[in-house]
């Protein structure tokens, strides 16, 4: 992990397990599937469910400050915490909970590489046992927008030379052939991608054990479909956690520095009136 | 607290869709998650005393999921 431009956001799973009893260590699961938690996680992390504790509940958001320092404080998590984040599906709602924290200034906030995946495949201890933390008290800092794109960022980075528009999902809903995944329900009313996006399908940046590929392969993924450093990236999927993932990718590990996650996604592109919308790969 | 044990994932096509099928043993329970492919995202989960019951339970769930 040694190679990555910012490879101390990055544990393994075996400095979690030396680690997870360290006091000043928090380890915490985000789900896709947030029943999972409940069916055996790492002995002594938290559960953080992405679907009423990660988001604003009433208005479509992210969370707001003071509901994040809420979940914090009672998640026993002070500033100085270290926070570990892994989930399922390769760690898509860990990068979610990770993009969000750093728009609040968390400072020490690291993904387990791998995730949930590898953590069970290497047969490693688990419990059903729910964590009860102590609660205390954390203060946010002002939110840093510049890690999030808004609809008329997105507006204008269509066909700007020194932006790059990054479509994650998959090339059956980047071509609109489909409208969302099989099996989930946020849709929209039109299939396909904003204008001049390149199709960079997350799950490109992982090995078959779900963790990160090495940083050449990662450069060259993104290299390839004109997605460089010097340009302005705003990543996006359908709701905004795929897009948190690649965001991960390209901002931590590869080191880009003006890197955007637009959490409107296409669930809010796919269902404006009369927004551009390209179909075909 | 105890180890996963059995950890294993099988591709399978249900109502044409490619899905994998996660299961392991926790303890006294099998659990498993059926997944699409491609993003990957849980489509169905269930438990149950064997690989069996618990596999056959989350497919049957799916199933209904992916029913056009």
């Amino acid at each position: 992990m040694a190679d990555y431009a910012h490879a101390d956001t990055l544990v393994s799973t075996d400095w979690v397990n030396e680690h997870k009893n360290d006091p000043n260590v928090a380890i915490v699961e985000v789900d896709v599937d947030t029943e999972a938690y409940g069916q055996g996680h790492i002995p002594g992390a938290i559960g953080w469910n992405w679907q009423t504790q990660l988001c604003d509940t009433v208005q479509r958001d992210i969370i707001s400050q003071a509901d994040l320092e809420k979940l914090l404080g009672n998640s026993s998590i002070g500033n100085d915490t270290t926070i570990i984040l892994y989930g399922d599906n390769n760690n898509w709602f860990a990068a979610w909970a990770f993009w969000q924290l750093k728009i609040y200034g968390h400072q020490d906030v690291r993904i387990m590489n791998g995730g949930r995946k590898k953590w069970l495949a290497e047969n490693r201890e688990l419990t059903t046992d729910a964590a009860s933390p102590t609660p205390t008290t954390y203060t946010c800092s002002a939110p840093d927008n510049t890690l999030r794109a808004m609809r008329r960022q997105v507006e204008g980075a269509m066909g700007a030379g020194n932006a790059a528009l990054v479509d994650v999902r998959s090339p059956d809903e980047f071509s609109g052939k489909i409208l969302s995944p099989p099996g989930l329900p946020e849709t929209c009313q039109r299939g396909g991608h904003i204008p001049g996006a390149a199709n960079i399908p997350w799950a490109m940046a992982c090995n078959e054990d779900g963790t990160f590929k090495p940083v050449d392969e990662l450069n060259k993924i993104y290299e390839d479909k004109g997605v460089t450093a010097d340009k302005d990236i705003i990543a996006y999927c359908r709701i905004g956690e795929r897009s948190s993932h690649s965001w991960f990718v390209l901002k931590y590990l590869l080191g880009f520095p003006n890197v955007s996650n637009y959490d409107g996604s296409w669930t809010e592109w796919g269902n404006l009136v009369a927004a551009p919308v390209q179909r075909g790969s | 607290m105890s180890n996963a044990q059995d950890y294993q994932v099988d591709d399978r096509r249900i109502n044409g869709v490619a899905v994998k099928i996660t299961s392991y043993r926790l303890g006294d329970a099998y659990y498993c998650q059926v997944a699409n492919a491609d993003p990957g995202a849980t489509i169905a989960r269930a438990d149950g005393a064997t690989r069996r019951q618990a596999v056959d339970a989350a497919i049957s769930k799916a199933v209904k999921q992916l029913s056009p």
